[in-house]
């Protein structure tokens, strides 16, 4: 059913990893993301791998749950094995057949690409499991406030995410009960071709719309009742403020990518 | 003729730390002709048990029985169902979307396959019911007052001519004039139309001036099920589950504790209203 859908996908335990400041777990994702593409040896990467270990053991979140956002980037994990595989050139040729052609470079940067590929998406997953989507633009906000010397608007894109973000299981729930009272008069959304399935959106979509527009004049009024009027001088209910958790969390991810650095040098 | 639940269980997002088990082993039997009032607390299950009772929903476990057949066993028709069992959901006005009055009383109806006469005949026979004349045809449903609104909504509903009317809340949000109009169009409905109507409310006062037969629901079970008379006779059970009885039930009781000896079971006001003049008399005779 629609009310099923989830943006962000948080998992609810209480964990280190769910506690983290939203800013320490962003960069730690964002840093963590880098140092994939530093690593260039086996060690470098068996040394991600354990650092992935350590996050998602800590974060109790069940690890078929990450595993499960590599299904959307089964295709393009495949594309780009079999562009690195067949593509590369170099020396030794390990197999060679008419045209097709795999090379040792071309074996290991497969390899490579697509142990990349698989922990950037997991490490990310990981981040949206442990983090409310209200965190994470909460996180946004205050991490990127230097980008408002250039004029860049980051309370007001900030407010609007969280709106937008809000209003997704409302309007979720909302499309989701139009449709059972449409259903209940007997509509069909399961049935029929391309046009009589678009011709059945129409009960479904015209209330949503309404509806997405009272709500929207209802929330602007509520606003501006309570003296809404912008990002200047507003405080936070729950200002976000970094713990020893997330200080030794830096800590972790710098040393964590000082070694994948200096592999890159030394190796 | 019967609307049956037989052990019905529903567990919302099984499988996840989240999980919530809404309804438990839930046995109810609605007979055709019934006019039903389901009550109870926010949250206590009583719209998702509603929803098992057209095929919305399906239950996690148990069965849910039209004329004795279990309507999720393979190839049942839900949505020839769904016109036998008409359901009018919260603020139902939230789901118009037609351009005009009439088409969207003829929407119901025209899913159910039948001729464009019968469409049309069923939708002016709604609307006559509802108290909307022809006058109302051609005006957009986005112009209309709330109480028109709902009874564009509900004419929607019973356009398709049901057996069976569940009804979630009609009177939310309407001004006294306008609940009174729709609680009597149910009431019509159900003695000269023979439509059983179940009625989902808040109102203790609506439940008692109109139902036969009342069902609690708490925390996913039937707590209660007996005429207004039984259910509100265990009013300070009601009001541990958040519920109440109607004020008259309370002034009947206050009114024995100083001494009047009042018949305490009333709940309507004119009930009430004989049993105080009764008791009056039967005072004044000693």
């Amino acid at each position: 059913m629609l009310k099923d859908m989830t943006l962000g996908q948080y998992y609810p335990v209480d964990s280190v990893i769910h506690r983290l400041d939203p800013r320490t777990k962003l960069s730690a994702t964002m840093l963590y993301i880098i140092s994939l593409f530093l690593a260039n040896h086996p060690l470098a990467y068996l040394c991600s791998f354990l650092f992935f270990a350590l996050a998602v053991g800590l974060s109790r979140v069940p690890f078929r749950y990450i595993a499960k956002g590599l299904k959307p980037i089964f295709v393009l994990l495949a594309l780009s094995v079999f562009f690195n595989l067949f593509l590369t050139g170099g020396e030794p040729v390990l197999f060679q057949w008419k045209i097709i052609r795999i090379t040792g470079p071309g074996l290991r940067q497969a390899i490579y690409m697509a142990i990349r590929l698989v922990f950037l998406v997991m490490g990310s997953a990981l981040m949206t499991y442990t983090t409310t989507p209200n965190a994470l633009t909460d996180g946004m906000e205050k991490g990127l406030r230097f980008l408002k010397v250039v004029h860049v608007p980051v309370h007001e894109i900030a407010m609007m995410m969280s709106i937008a973000l809000r209003f997704i299981p409302i309007l979720a729930e909302e499309a989701d009960k139009i449709q059972k009272a449409q259903m209940a008069r007997g509509a069909n959304f399961e049935e029929g071709g391309v046009i009589a399935r678009a011709k059945a959106m129409i009960p479904l979509l015209v209330p949503l719309f309404i509806s997405a527009f009272r709500r929207a004049t209802d929330l602007a009024m509520a606003m501006e009742a309570r003296c809404y009027h912008g990002g200047e001088g507003r405080t936070k209910m729950y200002p976000l403020k970094y713990q020893r958790r997330d200080a030794i969390a830096y800590l972790i991810v710098f040393v964590y990518l000082g070694i994948v650095i200096a592999m890159r040098i030394l190796l | 003729m019967s609307l049956e639940c037989r052990k019905l269980n529903y567990i919302y997002g099984a499988g996840l730390p989240t999980q919530v088990h809404v309804l438990k082993d839930i046995d109810l039997t609605i007979t055709k002709g019934e006019f039903v009032g389901i009550i109870g607390h926010t949250g206590s299950g009583k719209s998702t048990l509603i929803q098992h009772l057209n095929g919305l929903l399906r239950a996690t476990s148990g069965q849910v029985c039209f004329d004795g057949t279990d309507i999720f066993s393979d190839g049942y028709d839900r949505r020839a169902l769904r016109g036998k069992v008409g359901m009018v959901f919260q603020y139902p006005e939230h789901q118009l979307f037609e351009a005009d009055v009439f088409s969207d009383v003829c929407f119901g109806p025209r899913n159910l396959g039948l001729s464009d006469e019968e469409i049309k005949a069923r939708a002016r026979w709604a609307m006559e019911l509802v108290g909307l004349g022809p006058e109302y045809d051609n005006r957009s449903p986005f112009e209309l007052s709330g109480g028109q609104k709902r009874r564009v909504a509900i004419a929607g509903v019973l356009a398709m001519r049901p057996d069976y009317l569940i009804l979630d809340e009609p009177t939310a949000g309407l001004d006294p004039g306008g609940r009174d109009d729709i609680l009597d169009v149910l009431k019509m409905l159900h003695e000269e139309q023979g439509i059983s109507v179940i009625l989902v409310s808040h109102s203790m006062e609506d439940v008692a001036n109109y139902v036969q037969r009342i069902v609690v629901v708490q925390d996913g079970r039937i707590a209660l099920d007996g005429t207004p008379r039984e259910v509100f006779r265990h009013y300070r059970e009601l009001e541990e589950y958040g519920l109440s009885a109607p004020q008259v039930t309370y002034i009947a009781h206050a009114l024995r504790e100083r001494g009047l000896m009042v018949d305490p079971d009333v709940t309507t006001v004119e009930e009430a209203r004989d049993a105080i003049l009764q008791a009056l008399r039967a005072n004044s005779q000693q």
